[in-house]
Parts: structure tokens; C-alpha cells; sequence
């Protein structure tokens, strides 16, 4: 036997190190090359990181929670020091596959229980499935330790209070639903250290603020045509069973705004003192996830359908609030949409994302009471906000920007002219 | 994609009407899915094999069986019966309106949960897209959302032998118009013992001829002596450790164990050796779908093959058995509606219809062995059991195999009368990780066979 020690890998360009979300394999476990063993939270999303060798995992480097950084110790496996001698403490699990494999061949074998079973019933594990619960991560109340549906929704509601105590935003579930009304209480008062994504978002946030000095400017949009431009769309598609939201149309203006006015498609680098005017309009679009917002990026949106770009936004968005995204989905962006519509906001002040120069955010369309020809009519409004960044652009810059957009939004049949 | 054919949109294609096909579209339906199912025989294949060529045909064929060998041998219990007779003509009549009433009640769900049916042979031409090759030498082009492969499997056989109108399937014999004097069967599987039994009672001159060593080569051995005695009471012979040559005029040659020839008269011959997966005709080329080494398709563990393909039943790793198929519909459905899911059942029943019927569920002592678990078993025999007794049916036994250390139940054999039934409570116990102490200490009622069950929990542990 030898000893491997396994070393916190560079897990994505620039990140320093990250933190523990769970352990997969436990201390004693034996495991196979290229088997995921651990979950890190990096700055930017949960990695998953795979066994280097195969052995048995005999310490784990730090426990579930804790910050690790590149180069420090993440794991301790040991390994057959002569690779074809068998190990003594790695029994192979039989694949019940294989196994169960005699099946279309006359006579099946029956069995499909691994060994080392989760005792839980069918409905527990199909509930634990549905919320996607580790069922192994539980111990169970049961007198021979099987699990309860009552157990994973104890374990529910610890991790919803440790996530809300992290983010401070989602209620905790009650641990039991109870018939009285709970008693009015002081909750505790509760210092952590800023971690993750959070923190990085602290950073940023700060930074942006601090260095760029933004200038705001709103409008509001009649978008009734918009909004039966949009109907139409939906309907030509709906033997497909696709529906498209406003947000693809929003991204497709602002790339026609973009491309005709170079200045908010733009990078500006005060430590080179040069502006770069890209060429690509690749769109940053500003997802809430449970731990906090994630920009996921539309690469060269001026080449893409509103189709294409549609179900891009679904995809990335998903992959977004699972914490999956790669750095290359997150990176190179050169415009950003903040759509805080899509939770009911009507107006907000988006921070520039650095080194960009512009950010957008769209409200919710609503009916509103506006003056037609003197007369009072009710219309469908979009308010708009837009930040950029002083030090490049002026309010008459914006003042044009922002006529462009609303122009191509107001009128959805001249972005026909651009699609 | 052929130039010129525009695809019809679908939202959730099933291809395959079986047991696994229909329960998936009604299903999908029910998580409000538009379905289209589509099948080689279109309305007609409804239920597949199991409901109209397998399953319950056979076990129609067993019961009429069983009720004309009992009204001949129940003599010691005071009843005889003078003239009883198999009329196979009227048995057709009842088999045709078994399955018709059957398969009425399946379309009469389909339809009432919106699901369109369409006939003809599904291929991919890419991921999204289906076609569909009707009989008529239509060719309907779909693209779907979501689909589901439900294909199933078909009889193999053996090189030299075609099947025709005397070498036969298990569908070619239960479609027989009258019983024949003797019959051959190649394969001491379920499919070829269960048949072999009912015809058997039936009259005919039954030989089964196994390459093997043993019948039922695939079960544990303790099974098969308990089975093979029966079976020799009935007049069965076997032919162990023989391999099938050629039939030619009512004659089949035999490869003796000693590398001999032998040959064995019989009118008819019966071939189950085994199923094949539908796998062939599908174009999973096409979707860069290869199978694994058994030919099996490899799903993940929601069944799922690729982010909107499914596949299920015997075209997938597992026993090739109806009621498999029809669980992974259900997750196969809820994975492509988005649900997080999987397939993961710790008992999945299998039986066989002989007599004595066999049923077994989780592990065997000996599949518990191999994986390093240390078990217990806890055995009665039938004859234990006052409710047998009463039936005149003795033969065989319950076995409970158990985890040593904690008692939980991990798996079960049944021999004997409606064993088939008596599993299902053994089920819900591994399913629910109850302990041989909980059965042991749940009221059964008396007399029945179910109490043998509670019986066989209460007794010693041998290990």
C-alpha cells in the first residue's frame, strides 16, 4: 500500500480555492479512478471533483463547509502499491446489472438490491428523489435505522435553515407541521463568516460601486405592440410546445442598440487608459439562484435567433440555479441584463458589472394610464432603467442609447428589419 | 430527414404498446402530455405480447389445465368426474374473449385519457425525429418533445430451426386449434416448464430437452428437484444435458452428453430458449445509441438514454417481465416531465406458472452470499400448512432469507399452491425494510396459505 496524497486541483481560471459543499465518498470508502468523490463551491460555481486513483479514501482533507486552497491537501487515498495485486480493502460492488442479466435468456434473476441498501419505502424515496434529497446523508429514526418521510422532512428543514441563516432571504420550513400557531419569538442573532458566492458578490458589488461612477437614466415604453408581437411569435410556435418570454426580445434590442452604439458595448481599462469597442455583443443575463445572482452570458448574441436565444437563457438559467455553469458560460461578457420584471420590480439602479460600461434592466410590463391624443387610454408599460458608466459616456450618449431601445421596443416590427 | 416530408409536431411519442408502452402513455397523459402511441399492429397491438400472445393466454391455457387434471385426480377427496374433456376449439373461443375484453379495457383508457394510437414501424432519422413506416408504404415523419422506446423482445431460436407451422413459439402453441399427442420442448426456462405442465395435463406426450445440467439452470438449486419430481409425476420426461440438432418428420435429433446421437418422436416442437430484445429496427444508429454486451440498451438510473429518449422494459438491462416494464413507465415518464426520479426497486417478482407454481422475490441465500452479506434463512415446508392441506397440495415450501444481524427481510422462495399470490406481501415487506420479526408478529388469517408466511417467520433461524 501507498500513500497518495491528493492535492486541491486548479479548478477554474482565477479561482483561488473553495469550499467543501459535501463529501461523496466517505473516510474507508474504497473508490475507482475518475469516481466523484467531492462537491467545492468555487467563487463561481459547485465543481465536482473526481478520485485520481483508485484505492481506498483514508482522510478527507477538511470537513463538508470548510475552505480549501489550491495546492492544500484534499484528500489522502492508499493505493495497491503494485497495481495488479488485489486490495484487501476494496470488496468490488457487483453491478446489479450485469448480474440481473441472465434475464432475456430464459430464467431472470430477481435480484436488484445492492448491498448496502438505503432502508427507506418506496414513497420515502421517491420523496426524497422528488426534492432531491441524499437519502444516505440521513440517519434514519427507525429502530433499525430505516428512514421516515418524516426524517428527510427534518433534514429538509435543517438545510433550509442553514441555507436561510447563510442568505438570509428564504424562510425556514417548520420542522413538523404544527397545528398551533407558533409562539412570537426573538430569533437569534447569528455571525458567520462571508463565504462563496456571496462573498464574491460583496467584492464585485463594492468594487463596481466604488470605481464606477454610474449615471442612471429611465424610460418608460409603451409595449403594447410588443406584447402582441409576442403573442403572435408564441402562437406560430406552439405546435412545438415552445414559449418565448419577453426577455430573448429585450436581448435582441439591446444587441441592435449595441451595434448602433458601439460605446455601451464597450470595455474601458483605466490602468492601460484604453477603451475597447468589442465586436460581439455577448449578453451577461442576471439569474437569481438560491445563493445569490448568477451571471450566465449569451455568447455573440448578434448571430442568434430569437429561438436560439430563448432556449440558451432556459438552459443556462437552469444549469445556473444547480450551480453547474462553467467558466466559459460566465466569462467574456460585454453587456448585462438585469430583467427584475420576472419578480414583479418596476424600477431599479443595475450596477455596471466591471469591466463593462452598461447594464440594462427591464420592469414589468403593466397597464398604465397614459395621455393618447389628449384623450386618457390604458397601455402596456415598460419601464426601463439603464446605468452606464460616466467616465465614458455622456447623458447625451445614453439619452441616445436609451431612444434607440425604446424605439425597437415600442415598434417590434423594426427589429423585424434586424432578426 | 427525407427532403420534402415536414415533420407533424408531438409532444410525447411512445413506441410500443405493451405492458411498459400503454402504461407509459397513460401516464404521460395523466401528467397532461399529449401522447401518441404508436405500434407495429396499432389498436390490435395494444398490450403487446404479455396480453395477447404471452402472459395471459398462457395462463388461461394453465388454468382449463389445472381444472381438467384436478377433476381427474381428485378421487382420494371424494369427487370424480366421468368424461372430463379439453375441447381446445372452445378453449380459443374463451382465450380470443379473455384478451378482447383485456385489451378493450386498455384502449378504453387510452381513449379516455386523449391518447392517439398510430400503426406502423417507428425508426429515428435523427434525435427529435421519428418515422413512421405504416403498412400501407406510408411514411409519417414526427417530431417529438419527449419519447419513450417500449419496444420489447421476441422468441429466439436456435440456428436450423425456423419457425413454421410444426416448430413453434410459445404464441404458435397457444394458437393451436387442437392439443398435439406429443410435444417437444427445447428449453427448461419458465416459459417451456410452465407450457410443458399445462399440456401435460392436457394429454400430450411432453419431453423437454435442456443443455443444461438441471431445470430451471438460471434459479437456485433448490428449486428445481422439488419441480422436477412433480413434473415426472405428470409423465414428463426430460432430456438434460441434450442439445437440439434438427427436427425433420416428427423426429428430433439429440446430442447426447456423450457426444452420441439420439432421436425423440414428437408432432410438435416447441422452442423456448429465450427472448430477444426489439432492438433491431428502430435506427439507434442513427442516434448514436449502441448496446451493451448482453444487447441490451444502457438507460440511467430515471431510464432515461438520452436528455428527451427513454427506453424500457426488455430491451433494458433486468428481468424481461411485464410488471418491470410497467414500474420504469411510470419513472421513465415522471424523468422526462422533469421530475428528479429513478428506478430502484429492491424486489422485482418473478414467477413461474408450474405445478407447484414458483415465486421468488429479492435475494436468494446464494445471491446474498456473493455479496458478502451474511444472511439467515427460515424454511417451512407446505405440508406445514392446514390450508394445503385442505387443497390436497403439498408440495413445496417457504423460504425467507434474511439479514443475520438485523433481521431484515432481503429476499423470499415460495413453492407451492398460488405462490404467485402469496409473493406480493413479501414485497411490500423488502420494499418497506421490515424485519422477519415484523411478519412474524403480524396477524395472518387462518386457514390460509398466507399464514404459512408468518409460520415460516416464526421458526428458527438457519444460517
Amino acid at each position: 500500500m501507498a500513500k497518495h496524497n491528493f492535492l486541491l486541483p486548479d479548478v477554474g481560471e482565477g479561482l483561488e480555492g473553495g469550499a467543501i459543499v459535501q463529501w461523496l465518498v466517505a473516510e474507508g470508502d474504497s473508490v475507482s479512478a475518475d469516481q466523484i468523490i467531492v462537491e467545492i463551491e468555487t467563487d463561481k460555481a459547485v465543481v465536482e471533483i473526481p478520485a485520481p486513483v483508485t484505492g481506498t479514501l483514508t482522510t478527507h482533507g477538511a470537513a463538508a463547509g470548510a475552505t480549501l486552497s489550491v495546492g492544500d491537501v484534499l484528500a489522502t487515498f492508499e493505493v495497491p502499491s503494485d497495481n495488479t495485486a488485489p486490495t484487501t480493502t476494496s470488496e468490488p460492488t457487483p453491478d446489479p446489472k450485469v448480474q440481473a442479466n441472465a434475464s432475456v435468456a430464459a430464467t431472470p434473476s430477481t435480484q436488484t438490491a445492492p448491498p448496502n441498501r438505503t432502508l427507506a419505502s418506496p414513497a420515502t424515496r421517491k420523496f426524497a428523489r422528488e426534492h432531491a434529497v441524499d437519502l444516505t446523508l440521513i440517519t434514519g429514526s427507525g429502530s433499525r435505522g430505516q428512514i421516515t418521510r418524516a426524517d428527510v422532512e427534518a433534514h429538509m428543514a435543517q438545510s433550509a435553515t442553514a441555507t436561510a441563516s447563510q442568505n438570509d432571504h428564504a424562510p425556514a420550513q417548520p420542522t413538523t407541521p404544527s397545528s398551533a400557531a407558533p409562539p412570537l419569538q426573538t430569533r437569534d442573532t447569528v455571525t458567520e463568516p462571508l463565504t462563496g458566492l456571496r462573498k464574491q458578490i460583496a467584492v464585485n458589488m463594492q468594487q463596481a460601486w466604488s470605481d464606477i461612477p454610474h449615471i442612471f437614466t429611465f424610460e418608460e415604453i409603451d409595449a403594447s405592440q410588443l406584447v402582441h408581437a409576442r403573442q403572435q411569435i408564441n402562437a406560430e410556435f406552439e405546435t412545438q410546445g415552445t414559449r418565448i418570454s419577453f426577455l430573448p426580445f429585450f436581448v435582441k434590442a439591446c444587441v441592435v442598440a449595441l451595434q448602433e452604439h458601439p460605446r455601451f458595448n464597450a470595455s474601458l481599462s483605466m490602468q492601460d487608459e484604453t477603451v475597447t469597442y468589442h465586436g460581439q455583443c455577448n449578453i451577461g443575463i442576471a439569474t437569481a439562484t438560491p445563493e445569490g445572482l448568477i451571471v450566465t452570458v449569451v455568447h455573440e448574441a448578434e448571430k442568434k435567433s430569437l429561438q436560439q436565444i430563448a432556449s440558451e437563457i432556459e438552459s443556462l438559467a437552469d444549469l445556473a440555479r444547480r450551480r453547474r455553469v462553467t467558466v466559459e458560460q460566465i466569462r467574456g461578457g460585454t453587456f448585462t441584463i438585469s430583467n427584475f420584471g420576472s419578480y414583479g420590480g418596476t424600477l431599479g439602479t443595475p450596477i455596471i458589472r466591471p469591466p463593462e460600461v452598461a447594464i440594462a434592466g427591464f420592469g414589468r410590463i403593466h397597464d398604465k394610464v397614459v395621455p393618447i391624443d389628449g384623450q386618457p387610454a390604458v397601455r402596456k408599460i415598460l419601464p426601463i432603467a439603464i446605468s452606464t458608466d460616466h467616465r465614458l459616456n455622456d447623458g447625451e450618449h445614453l439619452g441616445g442609447f436609451v431612444a434607440t431601445l425604446t424605439r425597437l421596443l415600442a415598434n417590434p416590427v423594426r427589429l423585424l428589419g434586424h432578426l | 430527414m427525407v427532403v420534402g416530408n415536414a415533420p407533424e409536431a408531438a409532444d410525447f411519442v411512445v413506441i410500443g404498446a405493451g405492458p411498459g408502452g400503454y402504461t407509459a402513455a397513460l401516464h404521460a397523459a395523466k401528467c397532461g402530455r399529449k401522447v401518441l402511441l404508436i405500434d407495429n399492429h396499432g389498436e390490435d397491438g395494444i398490450g403487446g405480447v404479455c396480453l395477447n400472445a404471452g402472459c395471459i393466454p398462457s395462463k388461461s391455457l394453465i388454468e382449463a389445465a389445472q381444472i381438467l387434471h384436478q377433476s381427474r385426480h381428485s378421487d382420494s377427496m371424494g369427487v370424480s368426474v366421468a368424461d372430463a374433456s379439453f375441447n381446445m376449439p372452445q378453449w380459443q373461443t374463451f382465450k380470443s374473449s379473455v384478451i378482447s375484453r383485456l385489451s378493450g379495457g386498455v384502449k378504453q383508457k387510452l381513449k379516455a385519457a386523449g391518447v392517439e394510437t398510430a400503426a406502423g414501424n417507428a425508426m429515428f432519422t435523427d434525435e427529435k425525429t421519428l418515422v413512421i413506416a405504416t403498412s400501407n408504404g406510408q411514411a409519417r415523419f414526427v417530431q417529438f418533445r419527449d419519447c419513450i422506446i417500449a419496444t420489447g423482445s421476441r422468441a429466439l431460436t436456435i440456428p436450423g430451426f425456423e419457425f413454421d407451422d410444426d416448430i413453434l413459439d410459445a404464441e404458435g402453441l397457444l394458437s393451436l386449434q387442437s392439443i398435439p399427442k406429443s410435444i417437444a420442448i427445447i428449453g427448461a426456462g419458465y416459459i417451456g416448464l410452465e407450457l410443458g405442465c399445462a399440456l401435460a395435463k392436457l394429454g400430450c406426450k411432453v419431453t423437454v430437452v435442456e443443455a443444461q445440467d438441471r431445470i430451471l439452470p438460471a434459479m437456485p438449486k433448490t428449486i428445481a428437484p422439488v419441480l422436477q419430481k412433480s413434473m415426472d409425476n405428470l409423465g414428463i420426461d426430460f432430456k438434460l444435458s441434450h442439445q437440439a440438432k434438427s427436427f425433420t418428420n416428427g423426429q428430433l435429433t439429440l446430442t447426447t452428453p456423450d457426444a452420441k446421437t439420439t432421436k425423440i418422436a414428437a408432432e410438435k416442437l416447441l422452442i423456448a430458449i429465450g427472448r430477444r430484445p426489439n432492438t433491431d429496427q428502430i435506427g439507434l444508429d442513427t442516434i448514436g445509441v449502441k448496446l451493451n454486451e448482453q444487447g441490451l440498451l444502457n438507460v440511467a438510473a430515471d431510464r432515461r438514454l438520452k436528455t428527451h429518449i427513454a427506453a424500457i422494459g426488455d430491451i433494458t438491462s433486468g428481468p424481461a417481465l411485464a410488471h418491470k416494464a410497467s414500474a420504469e413507465a411510470i419513472v421513465a415518464v415522471d424523468a422526462l416531465c422533469g421530475k428528479n426520479t429513478a428506478f430502484e426497486p429492491q424486489a422485482i417478482p418473478l414467477i413461474v406458472f408450474t405445478d407447484p407454481e414458483i415465486a421468488m422475490a429479492g435475494l436468494s441465500v446464494y445471491e446474498a452470499k456473493e455479496q458478502g452479506i451474511d444472511s439467515a434463512t427460515q424454511r417451512l415446508p407446505m405440508k406445514a400448512s392446514g390450508r394445503a392441506t385442505t387443497m390436497n397440495q403439498t408440495d413445496g415450501f417457504i423460504e425467507l432469507v434474511a439479514d443475520a444481524d438485523s433481521g431484515i427481510l432481503l429476499g423470499a422462495t415460495v413453492v407451492g399452491p398460488h405462490a404467485s399470490e402469496l409473493i406480493a406481501e413479501i414485497c411490500v415487506a423488502i420494499e418497506m425494510a421490515a424485519a422477519v420479526e415484523d411478519i412474524a408478529l403480524t396477524i395472518h388469517p387462518h386457514p390460509t396459505l398466507s399464514e404459512l408466511v408468518m409460520d415460516a417467520a416464526q421458526t428458527k433461524t438457519a444460517s
